[in-house]
């Protein structure tokens, strides 16, 4: 690119220096010429040989001398040409004789039209180079660099899909350049780094989660025990009672936890082959009793029949969380609506806006505020993870005063 | 009746010792697969309770000898390992039942029974209660012999609290029996007591069986 524009940038300044050039030899070749006349003056003898002299020759003007018209350097003038029937340049010099004695001016003259023919070329010739040289130049870069920067866009390709959780490690390639092998080898070392550490965590979430079942467990049963004590006063049952709900929260935060461990370990196969419509049939039959408890309706729709690919367990309880959720957020004596079609899946209900940021729905434990109705903050999170695992679009929107999932197959 | 408890959380093997015992059955507890070796080879039990995760070996090898020795047991699989795979897998090796921890102490009573009843009197599994009867084949209920239609609701949350018989059951227990689900979701309790009030309207006198424990939950006497 800057060779493009240096040669751009020679082209006046050579168009210039040529034509000084060029000037010079004209002068000097006039000068040279002017410096013969004292060798043939002699042979003008009359003012007839001065005539005749003037007629022969055509390169030559002369005329009485006047002082305004005398240019003791070369100089350039503009003169009709017969010839070409064009106006033409033409180089001048001026010497000064005495003849009979009579002062004149004898204008020594060469056309300079050679010296445009000669520059058009010239910059012809220029340019087309200057063409040739740019387009072979930006064939050959983008070839070159992109031969050169192979290695680096496979680096860059790689970052951009490699996901923490999709657990391929690629051995680093042998590449052709030391700097570009440096780099691969670094990026493969810190992914696995990070990778380590990320399944370090996770197994962490899930080995807590799971050890945390054992004495939730033996909580419950001794609850249940103290229930069953005659002499257990009013107070006391609501006491335990209460400990009880809250166990219940405990235990169902823990479950949550370990299932988005469990899919972030990987710990399901996408195998199976899943009908929308039975699921959701299935899954509406489960929670029927709590919508039965809310005296709500859920109405299903299913337009198309649709097929996806996948793992029956997560499906289920990502409809099964969707539809909790629906049924918690919709009024008593509300509408749930689940409309299926063949290239998705959407919930409706009817409920006030929320007050929060949509933004906030899938993040885990994201409740910016209390809420009266009986989430762990998780629902939705695992919703969304079990859809990206299986590369299924969730989305939400509010219209017509209704809270809409949409699940897109 | 007798049971097996094998479990290595002594906490918990008490607290289901506790819960049983009132109801007509013998309850012994091995925290290790060695001890419940033993225990199985000198007696027979109509039901064993089974931890997956043990000491000196899987609950999982422990049920397939088990069932390679052809014991009449029914086997309950209890485990914190709430996979599915694990429930299809201890399912496929003759496990009769799974549950997960944690659980109601209620819940794994019902289901104890129901596995009993299942194994000892086939052709023949009726539960009686005073004025009550119910043939859980026939998924009939009779009141002086009299049928009684209760829907399918009714009839669960009647047949859970005869496998607790003299039992507080709170209601979130009954909640999560009825519904298959966590307690958790439900805002309110209204349902069961819904439920509760509609059973004992159709059971007449019979109704009266049902007490209401006051903040806590229902008990069949």
């Amino acid at each position: 690119m800057l060779s493009a524009l240096l040669i751009l940038l020679s082209i006046p300044v050579f168009y210039f220096v040529v034509n000084a050039l060029f000037l010079k030899s004209v002068d000097e070749s006039l000068r040279l010429e002017a410096s013969h006349l004292p060798n043939y003056i002699h042979h003008i003898q009359t003012p007839n040989d001065l005539e005749l002299w003037k007629k022969m020759d055509s390169d030559l003007k002369i005329e009485k001398y006047h002082a305004a018209n005398f240019h003791p350097s070369p100089f350039t003038s503009e003169a009709y040409s017969s010839l070409s029937n064009e106006i033409e340049q033409y180089r001048n010099f001026q010497k000064k004789i005495n003849l009979f004695n009579q002062d004149y001016l004898i204008t020594f003259r060469t056309s300079l039209v050679e010296k445009e023919d000669l520059l058009q070329s010239i910059l012809f010739l220029q340019i087309t180079l200057l063409l040739f040289l740019f387009i072979g130049s930006i064939v050959i870069n983008k070839n070159i660099s992109k031969k050169l920067w192979k290695p680096f866009r496979d680096i860059l390709d790689f970052l951009k899909h490699f996901e923490l959780d999709q657990n391929i490690a690629i051995a680093p390639k042998k590449l052709q350049i030391d700097e570009f092998n440096e780099l691969n080898q670094e990026i493969h070392q810190l992914i696995d780094r990070t990778q380590k550490t990320y399944n370090l965590q996770k197994e962490f979430t899930e080995n807590a989660a799971h050890e945390l079942q054992t004495p939730i467990a033996i909580i419950k049963s001794k609850l249940e025990l103290f229930y069953q004590d005659k002499n257990l006063t009013q107070n006391q049952s609501l006491l335990v009672d209460q400990m009880n709900q809250t166990l219940n929260k405990l235990n169902e935060l823990n479950k949550s936890l370990l299932l988005l461990a469990k899919i972030e370990n990987q710990q399901f196969t996408f195998k199976d082959a899943i009908l929308l419509s039975q699921i959701i049939e299935e899954t509406v039959d489960e929670l029927a009793f709590f919508a039965e408890s809310k005296s709500q309706e859920i109405k299903i729709n299913i337009v198309e029949e649709a097929n996806i690919k996948g793992n029956a367990i997560l499906l289920n309880q990502l409809l099964k969380n969707l539809l909790i959720n629906a049924i918690q957020y919709a009024p008593e004596n509300g509408v749930i609506e689940l409309e299926l079609f063949k290239k998705g899946l959407i919930i409706k209900n009817d409920g006030d806006p929320f007050v929060f940021s949509e933004e906030y729905l899938f993040r885990r434990f994201a409740k910016p505020e209390q809420n009266e109705v009986g989430g762990n903050g998780l629902g939705l999170a695992i919703c969304k993870k079990i859809a990206d695992v299986h590369q299924l679009q969730l989305s939400y929107s509010y219209q017509k005063n209704q809270h809409q999932f949409i699940l897109n197959f | 009746m007798k049971i097996l408890i094998i479990e290595d959380e002594k906490s918990l093997a008490d607290s289901m010792v506790k819960y049983l015992q009132n109801e007509d059955y013998i309850c012994e507890v091995a925290p290790d697969t060695q001890l419940a070796r033993e225990k199985l080879a000198l007696f027979d039990y109509d039901c064993i309770l089974l931890d997956i995760m043990l000491p000196k070996g899987s609950g999982l090898d422990l049920l397939q000898e088990i069932k390679a020795a052809k014991k009449m047991d029914g086997v309950i699989i209890i485990s914190a390992k709430n996979s599915l795979e694990d429930r299809i897998f201890s399912l496929k090796l003759g496990a009769d039942d799974y549950l997960s921890k944690p659980f109601h102490l209620a819940e794994l009573s019902a289901r104890i029974q129901s596995i009993i009843r299942r194994r000892n009197f086939e052709g023949n599994n009726i539960i009686q209660h005073g004025d009550l009867m119910v043939d859980l084949n026939l998924k009939i209920v009779k009141v002086q012999n009299k049928e009684i239609e209760l829907t399918k609701s009714e009839r669960a949350l009647l047949i859970f609290l005869l496998h607790n018989k003299g039992k507080v059951i709170d209601k979130s227990a009954i909640a999560e029996h009825l519904s298959g689900q966590s307690a958790m979701y439900f805002d309110n309790f209204d349902i069961i007591y819904t439920h509760i009030k509609n059973l004992k309207k159709k059971l007449g006198d019979a109704g009266d069986y049902i007490k209401t424990v006051y903040g806590t939950g229902y008990k069949l006497v």
